[in-house]
């Protein structure tokens, strides 16, 4: 009987219009960190930041074996808002409460991460970047292993992926493998509690040759490669999170951290938002907070060690390596915002930002003008209209 | 002024009979089902977590009703206890993470009788006038 409607094919979408301006003219404000342009700097206000488009397919052959494909169209690097392929997997159903999946998914790093572009899902405009701009790659290609399980009253999602991946960006691409990942969340009435570790082995061709000139300059520059190299060296992962959620009101928190002996450092970020609704109005408040633990600072080779023009190179070397370790995020940001549920699956949001970036840090900010100065504020104003169908 | 304040009160208490008058839904399936009570926590994991297998019951398919009928908006107020805008949040989160459609949305309480004397396996809830012997009130503890 329950199968009289299989095979079955379910259409779905989502999408934001959204608008941020940003206070700091001399840089760009994005949300994706490969992006190409964003608010400030290219434009007062940018539409490009947050707008958005996803399709979704799911195809239900059998009561066990289903496909699943989900497209997404936003502004890329190259300027196109050219669609690329977010999840696209075959899930296995062994039993109702154990699922296999083979094909591109996304990572379960954090709370939200899996659901982080259906803005309508979330109560922000976007994800705090504080937590979920740490991922360098959130997509994998790989397979993952889907476990529920009861304990008493407890219901508990496990999950388990395996797999590799890779992201364009202006002048390269970044790619990921023998990533895995572990997740655990767990729902109790009104609580959900989440866990996760993870470990990726990332590199990117710009930073290997980097890396290969450092290899160039004798012992001491191979010291300084094999510290700071981000190849064949995994960036490990832990976060958890926890949300209540009554109904009235609802309270939520993470907590990451990741570490690496690479040039992307270890950094530890925290984030709270709390929220109220009135009927259709949900006013919301956040604090986020990213710190980089490990050192910002590499002396670096000595020119004094080298004939010119060694020496002049070993100084453009050790600046760059300054520059990237001091570009991790390190912020302190305060946010309100309110959203407004005026129609089903649609629903209006009106967000400020305002972002204190401790000292030195550019904190994520793209296309810096020689005037921009590190360590700053900046406030951001974005409203954003969000729909599911 | 005491005329004034009896309104008042009358309007509260007017205001307050939705949530006592149990007698406006019911939730039912076929009279051939094996189910006769549930817990309102199973209820609730049955229309919000999508595949959740009752205790010793086998699967059960959840029935809803159209999005703006009355007997959809007191269900999910008096039993599931989630507004409209949280359950879009909800199944959203669900749909767009592949695990999970929401229960699949019939015209009325009509619909949901005549879908489930044809499926012993489905439960829905419905306005009490469409009662019949082909089917079995579901208490719900």
């Amino acid at each position: 009987m329950a199968d009289d409607s299989l095979p079955s094919l379910t259409l779905n979408g989502f999408g934001t219009l959204g608008v941020v301006h940003s206070d700091v003219s001399d840089a760009d404000f994005v949300s994706d960190p490969l992006a190409s342009s964003g608010a400030g700097y290219s434009g007062d206000w940018s539409a490009e930041v947050d707008s958005r488009l996803g399709l979704q397919a799911t195809l239900a052959a059998t009561s066990a074996f289903s496909a699943t494909v989900q497209v997404v169209s936003e502004k890329r690097f190259d300027g196109s808002y050219s669609p690329a392929i977010e999840w696209a997997y075959l899930q296995y159903d062994a039993t109702p409460n154990l699922s296999l999946r083979v094909g591109r998914m996304v990572q379960g790093n954090f709370l939200n991460s899996e659901y982080r572009k259906v803005s309508f899902a979330t109560p922000w405009v976007r994800p705090p970047a504080e937590i979920y701009r740490v991922v360098p790659v959130a997509n994998f290609d790989g397979v993952d292993l889907r476990y529920r399980y009861y304990i008493g009253e407890l219901i508990n999602d496990l999950r388990l992926s395996y797999g590799g991946g890779s992201v364009e960006y202006e002048t390269g691409d970044i790619e990921s493998s023998d990533s895995w990942g572990v997740s655990q969340q767990t729902r109790w009435g009104n609580t959900t509690l989440f866990a996760s570790y993870g470990e990726v082995n990332v590199s990117a061709q710009e930073l290997t040759q980097f890396f290969d000139i450092y290899r160039l300059f004798g012992p001491p520059g191979e010291a300084l490669a094999d510290r700071y190299e981000v190849d064949g060296k995994p960036l490990r992962f832990l976060s958890v999170g926890v949300n209540y959620d009554p109904g009235q009101w609802f309270v939520e928190g993470e907590w990451t951290r990741l570490s690496s002996s690479t040039l992307l450092g270890s950094s530890e970020s925290t984030h709270m938002t709390a929220g109220y609704r009135l009927g259709k109005w949900t006013p919301y408040a956040a604090l986020g907070r990213a710190r980089v633990t490990s050192d910002t600072f590499e002396p670096g080779l000595n020119p004094a060690f080298y004939p010119s023009p060694f020496a002049e190179g070993a100084v453009l070397l050790n600046s760059t390596l300054n520059t990237l370790l001091s570009s991790g995020l390190q912020q302190d940001s305060r946010t309100v915002g309110l959203r407004w549920d005026f129609r089903p699956g649609v629903a209006l949001t009106a967000q400020y930002d305002h972002i204190d970036f401790r000292s030195g840090s550019p904190g994520g900010l793209i296309n810096q003008q020689p005037s921009f100065q590190p360590g700053g504020t900046m406030n951001l104003f974005s409203l954003a209209l969000d729909f599911v169908f | 002024m005491a005329k004034r304040l009896s309104r008042f009160y009358c309007c509260v208490l007017l205001s307050l009979l939705p949530c006592t008058g149990f007698a406006d839904l019911v939730v039912v399936v076929s009279a051939d089902a094996a189910l006769s009570r549930i817990q309102r926590q199973e209820l609730k994991d049955l229309y919000l977590e999508s595949r959740t297998p009752l205790p010793g019951q086998g699967r059960i398919t959840p029935l809803d009703q159209s999005e703006r009928s009355r007997e959809r908006s007191e269900f999910y107020q008096r039993y599931i206890e989630k507004t409209p805008a949280q359950l879009r949040t909800h199944w959203a989160r669900l749909i767009f993470t592949g695990r999970g459609q929401p229960p699949q949305a019939l015209a009325n309480s009509q619909a949901v009788v005549e879908r489930l004397i044809r499926d012993p396996n489905a439960l829905g809830y419905i306005d009490p006038q469409f009662l019949d012997e082909r089917l079995k009130v579901v208490t719900v503890e």
